[in-house]
């Protein structure tokens, strides 16, 4: 649980997600590999957890099949709990399970994310300073506290925060993330361009870190940005194998700005058929799928110049 | 190698050679190794699949040990004639500088043998590359550690009825 162990999301795991949970919800069985499936994949999906989780934690005999598994059980069923506003549920989970494990320094998480979930800041800090005293290098206390100041809409704080966190583990890169949402939300766009750089170099396999980049890059503009952005596109488009239509239409975007930019000096038209090929691969995918909306992707495509 | 193995994913050994579902460009550059990018299109239905045609995985399976097994005897048998052979050497009290040409037949056939039942048998092969079907990142897991409870969930409670009996 320490490091951040995250995986990305696979697009055949994602739908074996949503099956499950749609099997699961009328009835039809797979309640525990749903649950299983969603902590694996560390699914945000309180709703269902909640209610799939406790028809399990409810039933005495599915309780004891689970045999060990069944305390992993409460800790998601208390944290989703929290994320619904079930505050009873929660504690009652967060009951049963410092009961069986007294002294725990995960319970004592959970319980000072409880405080947290109730909105008592000063608790959940007093709580979160006493496990750091025995354990100051505890990573998820240290996120914890950058998720306080977050909830109190802190950002400079949590900014503060995260960097010096990130000092002292540099290969997370889930902080890393974070931090380049931040500043995002803060608009400090060359700042988040750093982050995700980092990102790209710590995962240089998951597209969505290139698409991020090229967005930050082209939401910055200038010309040299706008080519960057416009390579960090089309490498997304590489590594989704095309089936990426936001990338695509960077592409699109990116071209008609640079060409806008450097109308005047005629520059050397040296990529122009990557647009070109990006511009015929969208019309191919709306025609596919949403065929209605073909037409308007056509005109827009059209008023820049582009196919 | 770096070929990640999945034990009766579908029901047939994969072909060789790419599919032609695999963009000619991409076949082209030297870090992938051609996999097949395994029959995405029919996913939806891979549980049906795979039960509709078990025979014919069967079948196949069979075939695969079958084959390695006479590629071992036949590995075996070359040990053996070699042996023989030498024995008769040291009777006509000759030099011994290379095994028959029959044993080194039996030898390569064996290998050949040896090698399709290696490579048919344990599974089909999975696709390595990152913008195959099966392997396409189509989302970011939630940043758990990171999360706040200040959403939507305050002012929609769920169903008051759900309750852990203790």
């Amino acid at each position: 649980m320490a490091a951040a162990t995250a995986t990305a999301t696979a697009a055949e795991e994602e739908a074996r997600l949503l099956r499950l949970e749609e099997q699961a919800e009328h009835g039809g069985g797979g309640a525990w590999e749903y649950l299983s499936l969603a902590r694996r994949l560390r699914a945000r999906r309180p709703a269902p957890v909640l209610r799939l989780g406790l028809a399990l934690l409810n039933d005495a005999s599915a309780r004891s099949r689970l045999a060990a598994e069944q305390w992993t059980l409460y800790e998601q069923v208390a944290v989703a709990a929290m994320d619904c506003q079930r505050l009873d549920v929660a504690k009652d989970c967060i009951g049963v399970l410092s009961k069986q494990f007294p002294g725990s320094v995960r319970v004592a998480r959970l319980e000072a994310l409880l405080f947290e979930a109730k909105g008592d800041w000063a608790d959940a800090e007093r709580a979160y300073a006493l496990i750091l005293e025995t354990n100051p290098f505890d990573q998820i206390v240290h996120k914890r506290k950058i998720a306080i100041a977050k909830a109190q809409g802190d950002m400079s704080l949590a900014v503060d925060y995260l960097n010096k966190y990130l000092e002292l583990f540099m290969a997370d890169h889930d902080a890393w993330r974070e931090l380049a949402e931040i500043y995002v939300s803060l608009q400090m766009y060359k700042q988040a361009a750093f982050c995700y750089e980092e990102l790209i170099l710590a995962q240089p396999t998951i597209p969505l870190y290139h698409l991020a980049y090229a967005e930050v890059l082209y939401t910055l503009g200038g010309l040299e940005n706008l080519q960057t952005a416009k390579k960090y596109y089309a490498s997304t488009i590489q590594l989704t194998g095309g089936k990426n239509t936001r990338a695509l239409f960077g592409v699109c975007l990116c071209s008609s700005a640079i060409s806008q930019l450097t109308k005047g000096r005629n520059k050397e038209e040296d990529s122009s058929e990557l647009q070109s090929l990006a511009a015929e691969a969208l019309l191919k995918a709306y025609k596919q799928h949403a065929s209605s909306k073909e037409a308007l992707v056509a005109g827009m495509l059209k008023n820049m110049k582009l196919s | 190698m770096p070929l990640k193995r999945r034990k009766h994913r579908l029901p047939y050994p994969a072909p060789p050679v790419s599919s032609h579902r695999q963009p000619a460009q991409h076949s082209r550059t030297p870090r992938r190794i051609a996999q097949p990018d395994s029959g995405s299109g029919k996913q939806p239905h891979r549980e049906g699949g795979r039960r509709s045609s078990s025979p014919r995985l069967a079948s196949a399976m069979g075939i695969g040990y079958v084959l390695g097994a006479i590629g071992g005897a036949l590995l075996v048998h070359a040990a053996y004639a070699t042996i023989q052979y030498r024995a008769v050497l040291k009777i006509t009290e000759e030099e011994f500088s290379h095994p028959p040409f029959d044993v080194i037949i039996q030898l390569l056939v064996g290998l050949a043998l040896c090698m399709w039942a290696g490579v048919s048998v344990p599974a089909k092969f999975l696709s390595v590359l990152p913008h195959s079907e099966e392997n396409r990142i189509v989302s970011l897991p939630a940043n758990l550690d990171f999360m706040i409870f200040n959403h939507r969930g305050r002012a929609l409670p769920s169903d008051a009825d759900l309750k852990l009996k203790i």
